[in-house]
């Protein structure tokens, strides 16, 4: 080492200077370690804030503490975060300004609530719709908003608060208006429920709609079930989705068992096809309502005829399902037939009716001449036998005319209270003259008598035996029975309630098809290759003349079965005695008028032959003329038989009627071509004790004067 | 034209064997340095660490600076992967 030389001052100067740097030194050193504390507690501070733990010397150096710039760096990320902090403000803003809009906006009422029960703040719907206008920030929600509500169990902010959770309820009514409540809390850090937003859903007007639309649900409902129409709806591919009561009642089946069922399952098997085809031409034309005429197959096997319309629901242009409304018209097809022959029947009447007067007194005529002739003749004699004949032709020619008048509007049978065993044992035995066809009665001894013009009965009778006989070809055996029936309101036949005579005749025959029986009942309808189809008409008309009604019942292969039924009296059976063969004579004044000249001659003649004194009449006048005047002399008639029609001059009622008034004992029997005449039929009614048909046979004429002489 | 994360460069630091807080400046400092690119999304990072705490301490700062960090566990680190946030 060497030395500098320096004098003792120097030395103290320069020790003095070192001891001041020293010192100097020392204190840097000082304020050096004491800014590096400071920069590693500012660092550690500034970490603390970024989140994480303090530098530890011995991780970083204090060279390399300065080097790495701690404080820039965290002060930069400083900058950065307080520059995100901005932006992040800045979106916070913008994020608060659109809640407070749709807050604003929203249709339904917004409140948030503390968990204290205060209102801390509520959109301007809830300003408006249960507030009122009333400021109630701040207030309890008891007091200014569900008023004692919270007192109760159905507090939902109470329900939050215990639960933490969701909560609703849509039967909170305030201030008449029913609301939906959702209360949900909003946690805060701790999980601890901080507010509550309840939202509140006015839902008055939603009730009501409810309401009315399930009132309005139940009237249709009510019309649905209640209609006397069958209504039905149809999928797409013909499965039953619903039908209403009436169609189950119709179809007689359960509205379960419906639904199981395809449409086609429904549909008598002839008009399966012509549904399936209407379906498809609906299908085709969007939808459109069809008229449909179809028949339904019942559960029991039976057809139901409806008619009505089926159209198809479209949505989007594609079909959803098939509507059906349809109504039974099964009586009113039955009804409709039977009016149809009603009136078929009148129009033959009609035509009928125009003839049978003059045809009657031809026939009336020949009648009496050939009876005449006869009485002229020995019994024996060959003549006389075919005047006989003729006697015969004369009487059926008058029961084809009795039988074309029974179809117009007045002809009204001749009804007596008649016992009708006779009448059938003789009409059967008649028809089955000569036939292989055994008949077999069954008749109670009770049976009641009817009310019946027995020539008419006879008819019908004779028409129901023909039909049967020739339905059985090679013979069988045809069942004739009768019964007494009474017939009350509720029963499903076309005769008024009362007490009938049911004539069952019953064949073993090859029956009738379905088609067929609807037609029978049709004039000039018949399936017999000589027959002229009046048959059964004239009997159908006959019967309900006689407001009676007559039915047909017939399987192929087993047999048919007619009904008729006749109105009774409750009177039992005579004996019907039948009219005798030979004329009664007798002797009396008889008095004849009548318009017709051939008519009054051989009425006076057949008379004179009974052994009667007769004068005649041209008309009513000289009819009362001379009556008054045999009065008046002591030897008055005792009989007067009038024509009801006198063209020009004073008919049978009339006359009737003015000899009443001369002697109200008087013996008037009226007469008439016209047997479709009603005065025929009520002849009491007029005064008259009897009635002679035109034409009429000797031994009627001669029984009908005796039975009034010997009253 | 903003990139995708695709397009961006990526910048990768491995700071494995250094623990918090260090690992935290260094994570700062060079995000610091990029923060223009990282931000425009010209640049992302990937920050390969070993030390669990920095997988919580430099996503929370960096989450703080506006920045989309995650992390994904690769074997025995961790993968920090931190881009800018679409404006």
């Amino acid at each position: 080492m060497r030395y500098f030389k320096m004098n003792q001052e120097d030395r103290q100067a320069m020790m003095t200077e070192i001891e001041q740097l020293r010192h100097q030194n020392t204190v840097l050193k000082t304020k050096h370690h004491q800014s590096l504390l400071y920069i590693r507690d500012k660092v550690n501070q500034l970490l603390g804030v970024v989140g994480t733990i303090p530098l530890k010397p011995e991780e970083l150096d204090d060279n390399t503490l300065l080097e790495l710039d701690p404080i820039g760096i965290v002060s930069d990320a400083f900058a950065q975060i307080i520059d995100h902090l901005r932006v992040t403000n800045l979106r916070l803003r913008e994020t608060h300004d659109e809640l407070q809009a749709i807050f604003d906006s929203a249709s339904v009422g917004i409140v948030l609530i503390d968990p204290n029960f205060r209102i801390l703040t509520y959109n301007s719907q809830a300003a408006k719709q249960i507030f009122r206008g009333i400021d109630s920030v701040g207030k309890s929600c008891d007091e200014g908003l569900c008023h004692q509500f919270c007192l109760t169990d159905h507090c939902l902010v109470s329900q939050v608060k215990a639960s933490g959770r969701r909560c609703t309820s849509n039967s909170i009514v305030l201030k008449n208006h029913q609301y939906d409540v959702v209360a949900t809390p909003i946690l805060d850090n701790n999980g601890d429920v901080s507010r509550i937003v309840t939202v509140f859903t006015d839902i008055t007007e939603r009730i009501r709609s409810e309401a009315a639309l399930r009132e309005s649900e139940k009237r249709l409902r009510n019309l649905f079930e209640n209609t006397t129409n069958l209504i039905l709806i149809v999928s797409t591919n013909g499965q039953i989705q619903y039908v209403n009561q009436t169609c189950c009642n119709t179809l007689r089946y359960e509205q379960e068992e419906l639904y199981a069922l395809a449409i086609q399952d429904i549909i008598a098997p002839q008009e399966k096809y012509t549904i399936r085809r209407q379906l498809r031409m609906i299908l085709k034309s969007k939808g459109q309502e069809h008229h449909v005429s179809t028949v339904l197959q019942i559960n029991d096997g039976s057809l139901v005829e409806v008619e009505g319309s089926i159209g198809c629901q479209m949505v989007d242009g594609k079909p959803v399902a098939f509507r059906a409304i349809l109504r039974n018209v099964t009586i009113q097809h039955r009804m409709e037939l039977e009016m149809s022959r009603t009136q078929k029947l009148e129009s033959v009447g009609i035509l009928a009716g125009g003839i049978a007067h003059d045809f009657n007194n031809l026939l009336a005529a020949i009648l009496s001449n050939i009876t005449l002739a006869r009485f002229d003749l020995p019994a024996e004699n060959k003549v006389n036998k075919r005047l006989l004949e003729g006697e015969k032709a004369v009487v059926r020619a008058q029961h084809l005319t009795q039988q074309l008048l029974t179809f117009s509007k007045g002809g009204m049978p001749v009804v007596q209270d008649v016992s009708i065993v006779r009448l059938l044992h003789d009409s059967v035995r008649f028809s089955l003259s000569g036939s292989n066809v055994e008949s077999i009665f069954s008749i109670p001894g009770n049976l009641w008598q009817v009310k019946a013009d027995p020539g008419q009965i006879d008819q019908v009778i004779q028409n129901l035996v023909i039909n049967s006989d020739q339905a059985m070809p090679d013979g069988g055996k045809i069942q004739i029975s009768c019964q007494n029936v009474t017939i009350s309101e509720a029963d499903r036949v076309p005769l008024a309630a009362g007490i009938y005579v049911c004539i069952t005749i019953a064949d073993q025959g090859q029956g009738i098809s379905p088609d067929m029986q609807q037609k029978i009942f049709d004039p000039y309808f018949t399936t017999k290759k000589h027959g002229i189809g009046l048959g059964l008409f004239t009997s159908y008309a006959i019967v309900q003349k006689h407001q009676g009604h007559i039915t047909v019942q017939s399987e192929m292969g087993v047999g048919t079965t007619f009904q008729v039924y006749l109105p009774a009296v409750c009177q039992q059976v005579d004996t019907g005695k039948p009219p005798e063969e030979t004329p009664v004579s007798g002797s009396g004044k008889i008095l004849v008028m009548d318009d017709e000249e051939m008519i009054r001659e051989t009425t006076a003649e057949l008379l004179n032959f009974l052994g009667y004194q007769v004068d005649t009449a041209i008309d009513g006048e000289e009819a009362v003329s001379l009556y008054r005047q045999a009065m008046d002399s002591g030897d008055p008639y005792q009989v007067v038989i009038m024509d009801l029609t006198v063209p020009g001059g004073m008919g049978g009622v009339d006359t009737m009627a003015a000899l009443q008034k001369l002697d109200p004992e008087v013996n008037g029997i009226s007469t008439s071509g016209y047997s479709d005449d009603p005065v025929m039929a009520n002849y009491t009614d007029y005064g008259f004790k009897a009635v002679l048909p035109k034409p009429c046979k000797i031994n009627v004429m001669a029984q009908t004067i005796q039975s009034l002489l010997t009253r | 034209m903003a990139m995708t994360f695709e397009q961006s460069e990526n910048k990768q630091f491995d700071i494995r064997g250094q623990i918090c807080p260090s690992s935290l400046l260094v994570a700062l400092r060079e995000v610091n340095k990029r923060q223009q690119e990282i931000k425009a999304g010209h640049q992302h990072l990937t920050l390969l660490t070993d030390n669990r705490d920095s997988t919580t301490t430099i996503p929370e700062a960096l989450i703080n600076m506006g920045y989309n960090v995650s992390v994904v566990k690769e074997g025995s680190y961790y993968v920090i992967t931190v881009e800018g946030q679409p404006a």
